[in-house]
């Protein structure tokens, strides 16, 4: 089924015009922005969204303000003339007839919800752009990632602001499985403290998103119980690569494996 | 009794200096917006009224709360309360001791309707309430505002016979009643005193026809003729 | 308030005191058994903030309902209608999320501050003794607009996180919050409450209307002064660490005023004990929920208060068309 949207997906985006590489790429979404930056040659790309250009947002911050912002709607993107524009998780059928009419071809990706579906992604937005080789080089290193998952995995809880966590079946479960952690399930995906300091993980993965700035969650883990009492060995993380859960984490889930290993 | 010195209440009343005889009923009459509640008003020293008030030799600025209910009690015109409290402890509320409350639950003739709460009596009867709350901590001076309103005849004379023999000043809107009752007749007129004097003296003067314009014949009220009008005084 | 209902309060606040922290017990008893120092941390780090913040900040909206209620003479004002919880919620959201001066005693003085704001606010609209539906209507604007601008405030914020911090700050939140915080919110409150107390007799005295109190010596603006203060600090501190809750500031003191024969000013005392009792109850609701989720306390408190609220309006209704 997932297969099948895929493909029905690409299918529409081809109602365009060459089938040379697109020279005009746009983005509308934060982690769409992070495959186009990760594979796209950088002439190719007119916009991304002013969320990829914030440091807090995604490590690829730095290359993103080399161009300009859209608010994630088609009316910004369209000022820039695309011939391409890349979309996630729809935001209707509509959406996508309106940029056909506008002469631009539409690509939109699922969101993801397991390792295949990433590697599908990194390919789909590879092969639009041109760049099937870039894509081939990513989906490698994830492939090399997957076959070298520890054998043994640890109790483990990903924990956000104010106790959130990540359900164990989900992506993040499935990424922190190739680090050698096991997401315990939690009712509701929050975790209280008093859960974690009355039976402590073996490693507490805390991610760092937006730490300097106040807001209720980032309350909640100064709370002197919210590293579960010393008795769970808290691993930070960065937390802006797991709110795409995409090809990023590559390189996070290398540095956790050598942390974890003795 | 009561020394007030340059009494006033800005906008309302014009400052005014009495002297009040320890035992005298004093009977406040004029027409509506005459001053009468003004007057009571800034002798209880209610809305920052200026000047001096003295009850039995103690100013009354800055006297301690428990003092000050020893010295007066304030009647308010209206009789409406927000509060469903019980008529016993509505007396009780004015600093009178557990004796003094039965004394004026007694006096008032209120004891059946004493565990009632007061939002279901009659007005009549809240009125008497109220009144045997300002009588409860028997103060030196009483002020009331239209004590006898909504009292009935046989009430409104049993209330006047109580009232005598003690400091009071009640304001009042039947002339003769006031007449017939007060030891001394203060007129008040666009918040000034305009006649004030024994009871016979006033009524008998130019200044009640003055003020209200109305004239006594045949042993009747009746209005002055259109023409006369109500005038002011020179 | 008679021997008899007082030591039933009493005994109902022990009780509830005991299940709020020994309850559930399971994972902790066995805790007991291999970590004592680590279980009675858990025991003293959150599960006593959590009790004492429900207990005080109870009692600090019911006295402050009481004493609003009684100084605008009216049953339907508390501080949650009147829109000084808020208020108080702008206050802190402001100060925290766009100043971005987030610590304690930063929040306290801005929820305190957006208390104070919204009472004065009430008062310049409504008038000192304002008739219930002016009093309402105002309240109305107040907390509607207040809440407006408190998510205007959260969705404006540099971290997007904070919008999800909208639901504690308009519905309250009393999980997970520390020792210290719980200081913060119940010291002022505690102070507040005191001080309220001392306000009982002139606020009685105010039953016979305000001209009655002031010949009695009772200073009316002072008193109005205070009151609108003491339940700005009160609820300001709270509302800094727990968000706003409604509903136990209005419904307490009617049931406490039945303790009291109706008299306004001594009702605080037993108001303070039965809304500590109203969100103590509430919190365990909260925990006690099925639903895998923490669920707002201020659901909660409307849904147990609403009901009570709609039939008081009703009853008014009914007494005005008599």
């Amino acid at each position: 089924m997932r297969a099948f949207a895929f493909v029905s997906a690409i299918s529409l985006i081809l109602a365009g015009t060459s089938q040379a590489a697109p020279r005009r790429v746009a983005s509308l979404n934060l982690c769409t922005d992070e495959l186009l930056l990760l594979l796209a040659d950088p002439r190719q790309i007119v916009s991304v969204t002013h969320l990829s250009r914030q440091e807090a947002e995604t490590p690829l911050w730095r290359q993103a303000r080399r161009h300009a912002a859209n608010d994630g709607s088609l009316l910004a993107a369209a000022r820039h003339r695309p011939d391409l524009v890349l979309t996630m998780g729809g935001g209707g059928r509509d959406r996508l007839r309106i940029a056909a009419r506008l002469g631009m071809s539409t690509l939109d990706l699922p969101f993801a919800a397991s390792l295949d579906d990433v590697e599908r992604s990194v390919r789909s937005v590879a092969a639009a752009l041109g760049r099937g080789a870039a894509g081939e080089t990513v989906v490698a290193r994830m492939r090399s990632l997957r076959r070298s998952a520890p054998p043994r995995a640890l109790d483990a809880i990903w924990l956000g602001g104010g106790g959130r966590t990540v359900a164990a079946g989900g992506l993040e479960a499935q990424w922190m499985r190739l680090a050698g952690l096991t997401q315990r399930p939690m009712r509701g995906d929050r975790v209280s403290l008093e859960q974690l300091a009355v039976r402590p993980p073996a490693i507490l993965l805390r991610s760092d998103y937006r730490q300097g700035q106040y807001s209720g969650a980032q309350r909640w883990l100064r709370h002197p119980l919210a590293g579960a009492a010393g008795r769970a060995r808290t691993l930070p993380t960065d937390g802006r690569r797991w709110t795409c859960m995409g090809p990023l984490l590559i390189d996070e889930i290398t540095r956790l494996r050598r942390e974890l290993t003795p | 009794m009561i020394r007030a010195r340059d009494v006033a209440l800005p906008g309302r009343l014009e400052p005014l200096s009495l002297d009040i005889e320890e035992g005298r009923l004093v009977c406040l009459v004029g027409p509506n917006g005459s001053g009468k509640t003004s007057l009571l008003h800034a002798f209880a020293g209610i809305g920052a009224p200026a000047g001096e008030v003295e009850i039995a030799g103690v100013a009354l600025r800055g006297v301690p709360l428990a003092q000050r209910t020893r010295l007066l009690s304030f009647l308010p015109a209206s009789r409406e309360m927000s509060w469903p409290l019980v008529a016993r402890d509505v007396v009780a509320l004015g600093g009178a001791t557990r004796a003094q409350a039965k004394a004026a639950i007694d006096a008032l003739e209120l004891g059946p309707l004493a565990g009632r709460r007061i939002d279901r009596l009659s007005t009549g009867e809240r009125s008497r309430v109220l009144i045997a709350r300002a009588l409860a901590p028997e103060p030196a001076v009483l002020l009331l505002d239209e004590p006898t309103a909504n009292l009935d005849p046989l009430w409104q004379l049993k209330l006047m016979a109580m009232l005598h023999g003690r400091t009071a000043m009640v304001a009042m809107h039947d002339l003769d009643a006031a007449a017939a009752h007060a030891d001394r007749l203060i007129v008040m007129d666009r918040g000034r005193v305009a006649a004030d004097g024994p009871p016979n003296t006033v009524m008998a003067g130019p200044v009640i026809a003055a003020v209200f314009g109305i004239e006594k014949e045949g042993g009747r009220w009746r209005p002055l003729s259109p023409s006369a009008g109500p005038r002011s005084l020179p | 308030m008679s021997k008899r209902a007082g030591f039933l309060l009493w005994a109902l606040l022990v009780g509830i005191i005991a299940l709020s922290l020994f309850v559930p017990w399971g994972d902790l008893g066995a805790l007991f058994a291999t970590d004592s120092d680590l279980a009675f941390a858990v025991l003293v780090e959150l599960r006593l903030p959590r009790t004492l913040l429900a207990l005080i900040y109870g009692a600090m909206l019911a006295a402050a309902g009481a004493a609003v209620q009684a100084l605008f003479a009216n049953p339907l004002a508390s501080p949650d209608l009147t829109g000084t919880t808020s208020g108080a919620a702008l206050g802190a959201v402001v100060t925290a999320y766009l100043i971005g001066l987030s610590s304690p005693i930063a929040l306290s003085i801005g929820a305190v501050a957006g208390a104070l704001g919204a009472l004065l606010l009430l008062l310049a609209l409504a008038g000192p003794r304002a008739e219930t539906a002016t009093l309402l209507l105002a309240g109305l604007a107040i907390s509607a607009l207040a809440g407006a601008l408190t998510t205007l405030a959260l969705a404006l914020a540099p971290s997007p996180f904070a919008f999800y911090d909208a639901y504690d700050w308009l519905m309250g939140s009393l999980v997970d919050r520390s020792l210290a915080q719980s200081a913060f919110a119940g010291l002022p409150a505690a102070a507040a409450i005191l001080l309220l107390l001392r306000l009982a007799k002139p606020l009685d005295a105010l039953a016979l209307g305000e001209e009655v109190a002031e010949s009695m010596g009772h200073d009316i603006s002072r008193l109005r002064l205070r009151i609108v203060c003491l339940t700005a600090l009160g609820v300001g501190a709270c509302v800094a660490v727990c968000g706003a809750i409604g509903f136990v500031g209005l419904v307490a003191p009617i049931f406490a005023r039945r303790l009291t024969g109706g008299h306004p000013g001594r009702a605080i005392w037993p108001a303070a004990l039965i809304g500590a009792l109203l969100l103590a109850a509430a919190d365990l609701a909260v925990r006690a929920a099925p639903l895998g989720r923490t669920l707002p306390i201020g659901v909660v408190t409307a849904l147990l208060g609403a009901p009570f609220f709609l039939s008081l309006v009703a009853n008014m209704r009914w007494r005005i068309a008599r």
